[in-house]
């Protein structure tokens, strides 16, 4: 039994000795300029933490630092996809904005100050909300019940407050879910991409440039997707070419 | 001479040209030795006894006190101002930073009070002299060179004076000629040359008077052999005198070390950096003023402006604007400079100006130390109408860097997706404590009427047994003697017999017609018109004259119990 434990023991010993993480080790590489490496270091720490904000924002540094505008663009939509309020996040962006396009260029987020306040709180949270509401609304007719005569004045303001907060938060909680489960937007990662205009390959559009980000309409089957820019020009680009956020 | 002392000085009445009330004090030098005479001037623009607060407890006065007063035009109003002062010296025995003053000016019921003054007392510095012969040991009186250091680096300040010890104490000096220097470096000097403070001290084991003279701050501006030629003076004792010639000294300057940093800006000694922006909150396209302020001890006066590497969407508009202020001190020279750029923002957005960094060479240390600034955080508001073409053309024409905010998170921040909203869980919670309460209510409702029910069919057992109760009693009285009791009973046992069926509370309520008219409803014909027979049997006895004395109660009584079988029924 003694000796289990001590080889147990060993063999953690020797895991927390070595065993760096993806992220660790990307930092480490980014640290000392490798930032090639440091891509693929925070590629994997993303694979093994989808949610892990921080690789996705140091993932945006690490092509930054790489020159490839493009990529960290749509790294940096993903760190304010997980959190809309991240300020540094968008700071990045504008200073890939301003290396793209430069000093002219304009960045400006998908979702409006109150939408950012809402989708800042997760779909998750406003449904506990949502249940947390229901649960008053619901103490609150059983003591009416019990108590026919107290509280006169005040149960239809309570009840009605609670009533629109139970409706609020069940709204905000399914527009939280669905900002967090739709993938409606893109980030061209290329230098020069390609387009058409419709569906046929002959009538080719303009050329989309890199960090360009787009609105996406549908998913096609043959491995293409319809969007639409900010002048609501509608192109069909190679799935290859776009990033989705 | 403790914390104050007062010296009252009577002055010659004079005209006064309506001049503003104007006492100040003045101290040379601010920055001193141990032990270094210094001056102290209070000036006032009018007359009356001089007070001085605040004079540090290790201060020791001279005996030499000067007063007088000056005249001065104004030309720009053509007035004459008359100024009275007052200038003591003395020394400071312990070193420290000191505050002096204010002084006082009492004229008349009025006082007037100046300004303060700091002071910095430095330890006295060993200094080293240059070698001494035998025949100057022997001489009535001798002069030699001394210096702070016999080695420095090229840009460190040299502190030299000429130094004379004698035999004899002397009363003054005649036909000074000062050392001179190999090179074109400025003498910088320090503290009152003017002032000879003669002391005792011991030379080569032999008690001598001695004093310092000619103190100057010396930066050598070349690497090599630094030659002070000797000085010359006649040292007198009242009309005797001693011709003197003091020896020569070299000093070795070193050169800095090789390869200095690229932000080195040639200061030698001991300094600080700090920056500052005018405002944080600008629109872009605007000039901001970015300060970098060098602070400390060396070389301040010799120092190269620092160079600004800028990240892109930050131009620099021509050189900075040097502000210096600092004095020259046995050390060196003391106090500030600062270096006022022109930045224009062509980004806009929550930007960071980049900290700014220099080097410079430390004596003591030896080696190059670099200082940094803090990143400067500035909110840039867009400014729709700024053209980006116009600082293109700037950019263009200035040479910058590209430095950016390229820092990366070390903390993992984890965002878990955990989903509820649609789920299951989530209609369950939602709905289940509505629909629970809902239920609750909908159960008490339900509740509340049962009881009515019941507490009605309680209602009706207790007045069925009523109604039996006055049965057994009619039944009681049919036998006796009590007629009004019994026709009373019987029309009420009717009634209430009725009112069961009815289901009415109060059975007093219920009318005889009321009766007759259930009885009709319920097509109880025969039993109507026996009940219309017994009231009307019962009135008969109850209203004649004469009571029935035939009156049949036990017939009624049968009667009635057939009628309420029907009733019932």
């Amino acid at each position: 039994m003694r000796t289990l434990f001590y080889i147990i023991s060993a063999i953690l010993l020797a895991q927390s000795a070595t065993g760096q993480s993806s992220f660790e080790l990307g930092n480490k590489a980014y640290l000392d300029a490798g930032y090639k490496k440091a891509i693929s270091h925070f590629e994997r720490a993303i694979e093994d933490e989808p949610g892990n904000i921080s690789a996705y924002y140091n993932l945006g540094m690490a092509h930054q630092q790489n020159k490839s505008y493009g990529k960290a663009i749509w790294a940096f939509e993903k760190v304010l996809k997980m959190d809309p309020r991240d300020q540094k996040a968008e700071e990045q962006i504008m200073h890939c904005y301003f290396e793209l396009y430069g000093p002219e260029s304009e960045w400006s987020s998908t979702i409006g100050p109150v939408e950012r306040i809402i989708y800042s709180v997760s779909s998750f949270s406003w449904s506990v909300t949502c249940i947390l509401f229901s649960i008053l609304l619901a103490t609150l007719i059983v003591i009416k019940s019990y108590r026919k005569n107290s509280g006169k004045r005040y149960f239809p303001f309570f009840a009605v407050t609670l009533g629109l907060a139970l409706i609020l938060s069940g709204y905000f909680a399914y527009q939280s879910n669905l900002y967090e489960s739709t993938h409606s937007y893109g980030v061209i990662t290329k230098k020069k991409v390609p387009t058409s205009l419709n569906d046929s390959a002959k009538s080719s559009g303009p050329e989309l440039p890199e960090g360009k980000r787009l609105r996406i309409l549908e998913f096609n089957k043959d491995g293409h997707c319809k969007v639409k820019d900010d002048n609501n020009n509608v192109y069909i680009v190679a799935l290859e070419n776009i990033d989705i956020i | 001479m403790r914390d104050f002392f007062i010296y009252s000085s009577l002055f010659l009445s004079g005209l006064v040209f309506g001049q503003n009330t104007k006492v100040e004090l003045s101290i040379n030098p601010v920055n001193m030795e141990v032990g270094e005479v210094f001056s102290i001037t209070i000036s006032s623009s009018v007359a009356g006894s001089f007070e001085l607060e605040n004079l540090p407890t290790s201060f020791i006065q001279d005996y030499s006190i000067h007063q007088g007063s000056t005249q001065e035009m104004d030309y720009n109003t053509g007035e004459v101002n008359v100024l009275y002062f007052m200038t003591y010296t003395g020394i400071i025995t312990k070193a420290g930073d000191y505050t002096i003053g204010p002084a006082w000016v009492k004229s008349g019921n009025k006082s007037y009070n100046s300004n303060k003054v700091d002071v910095k007392v430095s330890k006295k510095m060993t200094m080293s002299s240059g070698n001494v012969t035998v025949q100057q040991l022997n001489d009535p009186a001798f002069g030699v060179i001394e210096c702070n250091k016999k080695e420095v680096y090229e840009g460190e300040p040299l502190l030299v004076s000429a130094k004379v010890y004698s035999s004899y104490d002397p009363t003054h000096i005649s036909g000074y000629q000062s050392y001179q220097v190999n090179s074109t470096a400025l003498k910088h000097p320090i503290g009152n040359s003017n002032e000879i403070k003669v002391l005792e001290e011991k030379f080569k084991g032999k008690k001598l008077n001695a004093f310092s003279y000619d103190k100057n701050v010396i930066f050598p501006d070349a690497v090599g052999i630094f030659q002070i030629e000797p000085f010359k003076m006649n040292l007198h004792q009242n009309y005797k005198s001693f011709p003197i010639t003091s020896s020569g000294l070299k000093i070795k300057v070193k050169p800095l070390p090789a390869n200095p940093p690229s932000d080195f800006i040639g200061g030698v000694g001991t300094f600080d950096l700090k920056s500052s922006i005018e405002s944080t909150s600008i629109k872009q396209g605007d000039v901001i003023k970015l300060t970098l302020t060098i602070s400390g001890i060396g070389n301040l006066h010799n120092l190269i402006e620092p160079v600004l590497l800028l990240p892109k969407g930050f131009v620099v508009y021509g050189d900075p604007v040097p502000t210096e202020n600092f004095s020259i001190s046995s050390k060196g020279a003391e106090g500030e400079v600062s270096y006022e750029y022109n930045i224009q923002i062509t980004k806009y957005g929550k930007l960071i100006l980049p900290a700014c960094s220099i080097s410079y060479f430390d004596p003591e240390k030896e080696k190059y130390v670099q200082l940094l600034t803090k990143d400067l955080e500035i909110d840039v508001k867009k400014n729709a109408s700024f053209r980006a073409n116009d600082t293109k053309t700037v950019e263009e024409s200035t040479s910058e860097m590209i430095v950016h905010n390229t820092s990366i998170r070390t903390e993992r921040e984890i965002v878990k997706k955990k989903e509820l909203f649609g789920k299951p869980v989530f209609w369950t919670g939602v709905g289940l404590p509505l629909m629970s309460a809902l239920l609750l209510v909908l159960f008490r409702i339900n509740r509340r009427k049962n009881g009515d029910s019941i507490r009605r069919k309680e209602k009706l057992r207790e007045r069925k047994t009523e109604l039996n109760e006055q049965l057994d009693r009619l039944k009681h009285l049919s036998n006796g003697t009590d007629d009004d009791t019994f026709l009373i009973l019987l029309e009420q046992s009717i009634r209430l017999a009725v009112a069961i069926q009815l289901q009415v509370e109060d059975s007093a309520t219920i009318s005889k017609n009321s009766i007759l008219d259930y009885l009709k409803d319920r097509k109880l014909d025969d039993a109507e018109s026996r009940v219309r027979n017994l009231f009307a049997m019962a009135e008969k006895s109850r209203y004649s004259f004469a009571m029935d004395s035939d009156l049949n109660k036990a017939a009624m009584y049968e009667e009635l119990l057939n009628i309420i079988q029907k009733i019932r029924e």
